[in-house]
């Protein structure tokens, strides 16, 4: 045997040896992951501000589809006012998106109350599968000043078991002569809420927010300001809040969809995946004091 | 806008000033040893094969005194480079018998005169031995599996020949799969990871183009077939100063010239591809042409022939001038165009199945020589290439990206008495352009502006069998003013057969290439920027900072006989500033960028056996890859502060044998691969997500499909293996030959698993046994 034989020979027994050992441990199957058994995802807010309530629904799916219009016969969604005991059976609206998606709306005629809790529930009707949440309508909040300077305003929202949401404080101004427009400026506060014993205070920049509508309006309408103050009337001041109950509390205030799309992140149903929030809008009227106002450089109106 | 112009004006002086430094320090280096050496002569030129005009790369060049009874007179020696230029300075003026030899080949041999500051130019054309020592070739070839040197591979056409492919056309695709430090998600979609960087952190270059995605969407193919190519670098990590902008590792191909001596051609066809390929002189022995064509057949023979649709086609093409209006110089203008469309996920619902298009267009014009006026080998290179991805249903684009970039580069080796220093520039203008679309898809746009500019040098220092080569960058970025500072190390010791080797260098990569990594299918790569220090979003963590990463790694290599050799290497590489695509529920890629660290480390152990008629190797791989993902939102879904996991390419055990040999006068090639399951994501379910964010009625919150996943990349798929065996013979008739092929791929029909889709959870398998006969046709 000649050495080249010898080499091609041990090369060839080589190769087997290594393959049939690696051939022993190897699972060509891949493991299925459990089927997950919560059988819907609900989205919606139950609210006296509207006389319909509705929500959103999405069957927990093995797959992803694009849906089918006979899925929302066989979902069944349904309220009870847990203070009177009254269910109401909602009706189904499916549409279909423009890529194809069908979506499962539910709605029901009429009007939340406050300080009432809902149960919400959503049941697959072949197997009797429910995803429910319960939620409660916080009861109307009163909006006061705790205290009053031209740098900050102190709002206290005083209600039990809320939270409040997308402050925004709303600006209604006007040239003080001549014949201009009425203009309104809303400033966002959102994150700016903070929990106080009694509810939530906000802290309105009152000053900051001065200069910045002045020179909004300044900017919409021309080199109108001179160096003095009191061209501008402030008309009206409002602050506008989303009152939502205690559960609706996405992290750090704020709506970012990129992460609440977590499940577990603002959930609240049962069996399920989704949130259902329950709350109404306040608007509150501040009125300020004439010297606040004029100090930072507005001027007080008076109809 | 008036940033952007001051940021631009900094950039250009900077730019500027760094030229002109660069430009100084380079005259003053010549300067100064032109006048310590003004008295010595040089003699240079390019050693070249008479029988086809190609560079011989490694060829011996020796001078000796012609007066062999003066036992004092100097011996000067040098070996011809990888373009066959080699370079001897600072020769005593005197009589020398000069010789030029290389294996195979007859030696050459003259006797020269050189005169006090004389440059004297020797090209010469070696004509092949009449009697072939197939052993000692063989023995002698300088490449090789197991011929890693802290890093780098040097990959020869020989070499990808050897590894068995469905196709007659050899490819380089096919062997960078056999490397144990490359790993692949399976036998389509053209994605390479090379110990543990992603497919974007690769530079890949072809005759210095830059290539985006140079790998076909069948994994047996790339834009470089064998028979185009001279050569190929790859460092899998420790690059040395000459590349810079990815963080991985580098893959260099140089394709071949023409042959300027007559015309010759090749033909091949099988049932998944057919290739043409002529070349020939235009002006014998001065200007030569190479031209290459393939396109694939298996979209329409794959459902006829294997019973299963294989959706995929592909075309490339490639040609090439090569010019020597000199002995002293040559010039080539290359171009490419590759072009792939293909199916990879299923169709969702009705929704017709998303088809992946891309198309890469490439121009360079390569100068080297030896200057007449200075003692330095040269390659001047101007680059511009061209990539566009689209991804949508036939017809139409749902989401595309573009990057162009056109790159100048001039390298230059000062060759001393027995080292070569290597110093040179690089400036870098890139484009890229997105925008997304598609089901469930956020419209994005995005237009990023890249551009770079870098200075190297690398001199290199002995000291008996140690050779150290510390090489530096100054690299600047357009997307920050300060200078990045990128040092690097390569160590090599010989002694007494035993190559111990190191390397050691800090990278940035200011380009990022995001896939969408839940789905290893995925192949669209959306080519961007990393965000400015003005932009303000989730990222501002790393604004204005490159991904960075750090290499470490050391390797030894021995000989003890002609016909064995084997080598192991150790690697470490630390990722930091990296941006990783945002992990979201919602069922689409994301522009969004979630800040990143990782670090992958290893080991590669290879053992090859080269006789003549006789070839095999075994190589065995271990990589260890973990990613750490930071951000508010880890916090809020993990309850932890920092996401660890194994990222979707950290295939832990990787093995490969290849076996070639000879049989009543059939070429056998075997090659047997192994690969431990990869991670992966499983989803569990599917649903949706409305944003409820006010008093709202539900249809019009805001609102998306989800896709409810485990914990990122916690399961692992089944492991890989398959075994891929050819057959081949080759008939001569006068000047042609005809080869005809027999090739199995996946011989034992193992059912190995490509991906689960995540859109429908259905298992996609790779290839199975696949049967298939070639036909080869050249001439010469």
């Amino acid at each position: 045997m000649n050495s080249l034989r010898r080499t091609r020979l041990h090369g060839i027994g080589f190769f087997c040896l290594v393959a049939a050992l690696l051939l022993t441990a190897c699972e060509e199957n891949l493991t299925v992951p459990e089927e997950l058994e919560m059988p819907f995802s609900m989205y919606g807010v139950i609210s006296p501000d509207l006389d319909t309530q509705s929500v959103r629904i999405y069957p927990v799916e093995p797959r992803l589809t694009l849906g089918d219009p006979d899925i929302a016969g066989e979902i069944r969604v349904s309220s009870t006012n847990m203070a009177t005991g009254e269910t109401t059976v909602w009706e189904d609206s499916v549409g279909i998106e423009e890529n194809g998606q069908h979506e499962y709306i539910y709605e029901a005629p009429f009007r939340a109350e406050h300080e009432t809790s809902y149960q919400i529930l959503a049941e697959r009707i072949s197997d009797g599968a429910r995803s429910v949440a319960t939620v409660r309508v916080p009861a109307p909040v009163t909006v006061r000043m705790a205290s009053v300077r031209p740098q900050g305003i102190d709002v206290i929202i005083v209600g039990d078991s809320i939270r409040v949401l997308k402050p925004i404080v709303a600006y209604v101004v006007r040239l003080a002569e001549g014949e201009f427009p009425v203009r309104r400026y809303e400033i966002p506060y959102q994150g700016e809420e903070e929990r106080v014993p009694d509810g939530w205070r906000i802290e309105i920049k009152f000053a900051r927010d001065a200069r910045k509508v002045q020179g909004l309006y300044n900017a919409e309408e021309g080199a109108l300001q001179g160096s003095n103050c009191g061209w501008l009337d402030l008309r009206e001041m409002n602050i506008n809040i989303l009152v939502g109950n205690a559960e609706w509390d996405p992290p750090d205030g704020a709506f970012s969809r990129d992460i609440l799309v977590q499940p577990g992140v603002l959930h609240n149903v049962e069996n399920g995946f989704g949130f259902i929030g329950a709350g109404f809008r306040a608007v509150e009227r501040l009125r300020l004091p004439r010297e606040v106002i004029e100090a930072v450089c507005f001027n007080f109106y008076s109809p | 806008m008036q940033a952007a112009l001051i940021r631009y004006l900094r950039s250009s002086i900077i730019f500027m000033w760094g030229i002109s430094l660069f430009l100084i320090v380079s005259l003053v280096v010549v300067l100064s040893s032109e006048v310590s050496y003004a008295q010595s002569a040089t003699l240079g030129g390019i050693v070249t094969d008479s029988a086809d005009g190609q560079p011989l790369a490694g060829a011996t060049v020796m001078l000796r005194s012609a007066a062999s009874s003066q036992e004092d007179t100097p011996i000067y020696g040098a070996a011809a480079d990888a373009d066959g230029i080699y370079l001897i300075r600072n020769v005593t003026p005197g009589t020398y018998s000069l010789t030029i030899s290389y294996v195979g080949y007859e030696t050459f041999r003259d006797t020269l005169v050189l005169s006090p500051g004389e440059r004297e130019t020797r090209s010469v054309s070696l004509a092949r031995s009449e009697e072939q020592l197939d052993e000692v070739v063989v023995e002698a070839r300088e490449s090789g599996m197991a011929r890693v040197t802290a890093g780098h591979q040097r990959i020869t056409p020989e070499d990808i020949d050897l590894v068995p492919s469905p196709d007659i056309s050899a490819d380089l695709a096919n062997y960078l799969t056999s490397l144990p430090g490359v790993v692949t998600t399976g036998d389509r979609g053209g994605q390479f990871f090379v110990r543990g960087g992603e497919p974007s952190q690769n530079l890949v270059m072809l005759d210095g183009i830059i290539l985006y995605q140079p790998f076909h969407l069948i994994g047996f193919y790339s834009a470089f077939p064998s028979e185009i190519i001279d050569r190929v670098d790859v460092f899998a990590g420790g690059f040395g100063p000459k590349y810079a902008g990815r963080l991985s590792s580098v893959i260099d191909v140089a394709s071949r010239a023409g042959n300027n001596r007559r015309l010759a051609g090749l033909a091949s066809v099988s049932p998944f591809a057919g290739s043409v390929r002529i070349e020939g002189p235009v002006v014998a022995r001065k200007l030569s042409f190479i031209g290459s064509a393939r396109q694939s057949f298996v979209e329409r023979t794959g459902e006829r022939l294997y019973g299963e649709q294989l959706p995929f086609y592909f075309a490339d093409a490639f040609g090439k001038l090569h010019l020597r209006p000199g002995p002293r110089s040559t010039i080539s203008a290359s171009a490419i165009h590759t072009y792939d469309r293909g199916k990879l996920v299923e169709e969702i619902g009705g929704a017709e199945a998303q088809e992946i298009r891309y198309t890469n267009d490439g121009f360079g014009l390569r100068w080297l020589g030896l200057p007449r006026i200075l003692p330095v080998t040269t390659e001047l290179v101007a680059t511009h290439s061209n990539h566009s991805m689209e991804q949508g249903a036939p017809g139409e684009t749902a989401r595309e990206s573009e990057v162009r970039n056109t790159r100048i580069a001039l390298h230059a080796s000062f060759v001393g008495d027995s080292t070569v220093t290597v110093a040179g520039w690089e400036a870098v203008f890139s484009k890229a352009h997105n925008r997304l679309g598609g089901l469930f898809q956020n419209v994005e746009a995005s237009n990023s502006s890249l551009h770079s500019f870098g200075f190297y040098a690398e001199p290199e220092y002995r000291w008996r069998a140690l050779r150290i080569y510390p090489g530096l960058r100054l690299q600047f970025y357009s997307v920050r003013i300060d200078p990045y500072l990128e040092p690097r190390l390569r160590v090599e010791w010989d002694v007494g057969g035993h190559h111990l080797t190191g390397a050691a260098g800090v990278y940035n990569q200011q380009l990022v290439g995001l896939n969408d990594r839940r789905d290893p299918a995925s192949v669209f790569t959306v080519w961007a920027g990393i965000p400015r220090d003005n932009e303000s979003d989730d990222t501002e963590l790393l604004h204005g900072r490159l991904g960075q990463g750090v290499h470490a790694l050391v390797g030894y290599r021995s000989r003890p006989r002609p016909w064995i050799e084997y080598s192991v290497e150790a690697f470490y590489k630390r990722l930091t500033n990296l941006f990783v695509g945002e992990w979201t529920g919602f069922p689409r890629l994301t522009t969004r960028l979630q800040p990143a660290t990782g670090r992958t480390g290893g080991f590669e152990a290879r053992v090859e056996l080269k006789r003549a008629g006789f070839y095999g190797y075994v190589t065995y791989g271990y990589s260890n890859t973990l990613y750490s993902a930071i951000g508010r939102q880890i916090e809020l879904w993990y309850a932890t502060e920092q996401l660890d996991f194994r990222p979707g390419h950290d295939r832990r055990h990787q093995v490969n044998a290849l076996l070639s040999t000879s049989w009543r006068g059939f070429d056998v090639n075997l090659r047997w691969s192994f690969g431990s399951g990869l991670p992966y994501t499983r989803p569990l379910a599917f649903d949706g997500f409305a944003l409820v964010d006010d008093i709202k009625r539900a249809e019009d919150l805001e609102h998306s499909r989800r896709v409810i996943y485990e914990r990122p990349f916690s399961a692992v798929l089944p492991t890989y293996h398959r075994l891929d065996v050819s057959l081949a013979r080759t008939m001569h008739l006068g000047s042609a030959h005809v080869k005809l092929q027999a090739s199995v791929i996946n011989a034992y029909d193992r059912r190995n698993l490509f991906f689960v889709d995540v859109f429908t959870l259905k298992r996609k398998d790779q290839l199975p046994l696949l049967p298939s006969l070639g036909i080869e046709v050249a001439f010469n």
